[in-house]
């Protein structure tokens, strides 16, 4: 199976603070790939490497086979790499139909930007739909719940038409019935061919979501594979499952 | 019919509402202009030699000031984008006395005399072309554009990160601005039949800043109100004649403490929206 | 002849470098303390030259008019701090700004309405109105007092901010507001504090460049006082001390240009000195390493 992405050997420092150390995985085509750990294990910072955010001191990142690190934030978002935020990052002024009209903008030529455009609207309200979140349009997105906000930075970041798409704890802010209908709603996405890098720390959750999983601690990777192999892990075990039991 | 004193309101009304759009195109992206009265010296002094030295008839020589402005906007919005906040003020503040002094010392266009010999252009003619930017710039309010201007606004960070080009999207806005504000001096010199310097000092970069921050900086309806209360007021404040320019700056005080968005923001018209929907 | 001509130029460059050196350390007590550009500073400088040549004029000695000029400035601008600063001390930086933009407005019209727009001459009379000759340079009484009342001010200020718990408490609110108010220092009077000082400051140079022109417009705020903000970040806005050497260096500057350059190039010097700047080195000559570094995600 193909890659969409390649992060290979990354080191990534802070002053004196090793975020990231040597490490690299792979994302398949059309999987989700989780990412677990402690907090402070480094997870947001390879978002923020992959998406241009930082730059490491070390490393290759590759999109489809061509190398992106080092391109502005902007380019890699346009060549097909979209996000959510751990810390929420709606624009506070839009409401959430603006943020969907907004988050189509960049790929199109200038001038269409500025015509209205009917596929736009639809992909705008399917988008709002597919994450439950139509009843809303017209709110100002930041005056939304958290879980709300989630789903909007979900379908901001979806209307993008990403190949590779990053959630950073999406559920973090929901309920139960919520996670479970986002579980649904990405597996979804996966199954069309969408591949999905996402973070998250509720483990049950990422078992069942995820078709491979990566673990992050102190910067380092410390294991990789499917969910089950990694519950099994002796090192993940007493990293992170040890500490939560 | 209206008075010639009258005519004088509505044409002043009118290029200050110019002057307040080419600020609130460029705050929308989040950048604060406190130089834009060189902006509209370059167009002032540009298309009056261009009428009077040159013989150019008055629109394109418009035209072109403007043209050239958004050049001048171009190569001071570039170093802009180093700079944020207070700085990015501070240096346009510099901009714009650079522009005044520059004219003082500028000898083709009469220096520190000033220039003359343009002709007068009709109300209408003036009318026009600030309805003409106001309708350009209301109708690029509801474009996916302008959602980008404002993300640049919100987060610029972010901005970036989902995509959009933000050094394009100041650039443009900078460039937008001078123009407008170019077209604002063209007018105002082809209406004064005079120019000077000194018309384009620090308090009318000011006077832009305040009538759009007092009408409502998030929209460009707000500039409208903003003009006009400017305008009008010092005719309704007769006897406070004097004290005018003291009682615009407590408005501005007041406004900001109170209602930090200005008299109008953009909830008046989601509440029409909302009104529309609920009948 | 050249050479003493230009001393003379050097001397009246530094003078006028002096009372830049007042007004941008004003700017920047606000600017480094609490982040945010008093406009009204300059016009505060203008009304404490009023201030201070309504009293010289109606007799009372240079030594007394002084301190009550700056007395008031002081008042003016703790009011400024109350109304249009701390309600909005919360708010993006140009909020505030645009406020103190709203008071200056305000003084420079009341200072228009009660002075007049006419200049307002002022004729210096017995110890005041000596000059002293060396050659063909001459330094006048009060040129030196000038100097000295720029230096003694100077060091108050360093001594107040370096050595007192008030300057402890300001240098603490100048890192960080929210810490220092766990370290038991009360933000809301260090802000009037830092107000305060630079009020002084401003009121002092007004006095001063009054005396050293002997001639004053309500128009000295902006012709004057708006130029300390480009000396303040030649010397670096957030390093309250740059002031004192981008002063001297842009008054020389600008006396310079006006003798070798025409006098209407000064500004266009001065401006330009301050974006350049601006874009090369924005923390300015003495500020810190800048920490505009890209925000955390
Ligand atoms: N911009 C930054 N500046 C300094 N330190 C940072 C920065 N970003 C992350 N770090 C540090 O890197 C480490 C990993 O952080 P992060 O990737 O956010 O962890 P998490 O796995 O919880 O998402 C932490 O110690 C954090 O403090
Ligand atoms: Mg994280």
């Amino acid at each position: 199976m193909a890659n969409v992405l390649e992060f290979h050997d990354v080191d990534q420092s802070f002053g004196g603070i090793k975020a990231l150390t040597d490490v690299s995985f792979d994302i398949p085509q059309a999987c989700i790939t989780g990412i677990i750990g402690p907090n402070g294990a480094g997870k947001t910072t390879i978002f923020n490497v992959i998406t241009g955010a930082y730059r490491p001191d070390r490393g290759s990142v590759r999109l489809n086979g061509q190398e992106i690190l080092g391109l502005a934030p902007y380019r890699i978002a346009r060549a097909g790499i979209s996000r959510t935020f751990q810390n929420i990052r709606l624009f506070a002024s839009m409401t959430v139909w603006e943020h969907m009209l907004l988050s189509q903008a960049p790929r199109t030529p200038m001038l269409s930007r500025i015509l209205p455009s009917r596929a736009v609207a639809e992909r705008g309200e399917r988008m709002m739909e597919l994450f439950g979140i139509s009843a809303v349009r017209d709110r100002i997105a930041v005056s939304l719940p958290y879980g709300v906000q989630r789903k909007v930075e979900m379908a901001r970041a979806y209307a993008m038409e990403p190949k590779l798409l990053l959630l950073d704890e999406p559920v973090a802010g929901m309920n139960h019935d919520e996670a479970e209908d986002l579980r649904q709603t990405l597996q979804g996405l996966r199954d069309k061919g969408l591949s999905i890098l996402i973070i998250e720390h509720d483990m049950r959750f990422m078992m069942n979501l995820c078709d491979e999983m990566h673990v992050m601690n102190y910067g380092r990777k410390i294991a990789g594979g499917r969910p089950a192999e990694i519950q099994r892990d002796p090192a993940v075990i007493a990293a992170y499952l040890g500490e939560d039991a | 019919m209206m008075s010639s004193y009258q005519a004088g309101l509505v044409a002043d009304g009118s290029i200050l509402l110019l002057g307040a759009l080419s600020v609130y195109v460029i705050l929308s992206t989040g950048q604060l202009s406190l130089g834009n009265a060189g902006f509209m010296a370059i167009g002032a002094y540009l298309s009056s030699w261009l009428t009077v030295s040159a013989g150019m008839p008055l629109t394109p020589a418009i035209v072109v000031s403007a043209a050239v402005s958004a050049v001048f906007g171009l190569i001071i919005g570039f170093p802009a984008l180093r700079l944020k906040g207070l700085y990015l003020a501070m240096a346009t503040l510099g901009f714009g006395e650079m522009v005044r002094t520059f004219f003082l010392n500028f000898e083709p266009t009469g220096g520190a005399g000033g220039f003359s010999g343009m002709e007068h252009v009709p109300l209408w003619y003036i009318l026009g072309w600030t309805a003409f930017v106001l309708a350009c710039v209301m109708i690029c309010e509801r474009t996916r554009w302008w959602l980008e201007i404002r993300a640049v606004n919100d987060d610029e960070l972010a901005a970036g990160l989902v995509g959009m080009n933000t050094t394009v999207t100041k650039l443009m806005a900078f460039m937008t601005g001078a123009a407008i504000a170019a077209v604002a001096g063209a007018l105002l010199a082809h209406q004064n039949l005079y120019i000077e310097p000194g018309n384009f000092g620090f308090d009318r970069s000011t006077e832009f800043v305040l009538a759009m921050i007092l009408g409502g900086s998030s929209l460009a309806a707000g500039s409208i109100v903003g003009a006009a209360l400017l305008i009008m007021l010092p005719e309704l404040l007769r006897d406070f004649v004097d004290w005018r320019i003291a009682i615009f700056g407590a408005l501005l005080v007041a406004v900001l403490l109170v209602r930090r968005q200005g008299i109008l923001d953009r909830n008046v018209f989601g509440l029409a929206k909302f009104w529309r929907r609920a009948n | 002849m050249g050479v003493s001509i230009f001393i003379q130029q050097v001397l009246n460059g530094l003078t006028l470098g002096a009372v830049y050196t007042l007004i941008a350390l004003a700017f920047s007590l606000v600017m480094g303390i609490l982040g945010i550009l008093n406009l009204a500073i300059s016009e505060i400088f203008m009304i404490g030259a009023f201030i201070g040549f309504s009293l010289i004029m109606s007799g009372v000695p240079v030594w007394l008019a002084l301190p009550g000029a700056m007395a008031v400035a002081a008042v003016i601008s703790m009011v400024i701090a109350r109304i249009g600063y701390e309600p909005l001390r919360n708010a993006s930086h140009i909020t505030p700004m645009l406020s103190t933009l709203g008071f200056s407005m305000i003084l420079q019209n009341f200072a228009t309405n009660t002075w007049g727009s006419d200049p307002m001459q002022l004729t210096l009379e017995g110890w005041l109105d000596t000059r002293f000759h060396f050659g063909l340079v001459s330094l006048s009484v009060v040129q030196i007092v000038v100097f000295a009342v720029t230096l003694g001010l100077c060091v108050l200020t360093a001594l107040l901010i370096q050595r007192t718990d008030i300057g402890r408490g300001l240098r603490a609110v100048a890192e960080n507001r929210d810490v220092s108010r766990i370290l038991g220092v009360r933000p809301r009077r260090m802000i009037l504090v830092a107000f305060a000082l630079s009020g002084l400051l401003a009121g002092a140079a007004g006095v001063l460049v009054g005396l050293h022109y002997s001639v004053i417009t309500p128009y000295i705020g902006v012709d004057i006082g708006l130029k300390a903000i480009a000396v303040m970040i030649v010397g670096g806005a957030t390093n309250i001390w740059g002031a004192l050497l981008a002063g001297p260096i842009i008054g020389i500057l600008e006396v310079l240009t006006v003798a070798y350059g025409g006098a209407a190039m000064r500004d266009f010097i001065v401006y330009g000195m301050m974006i350049a700047i601006l874009l090369v080195r924005p923390q300015g000559l003495l500020g810190g390493s800048s920490k505009t570094s890209g925000g955390r995600v």
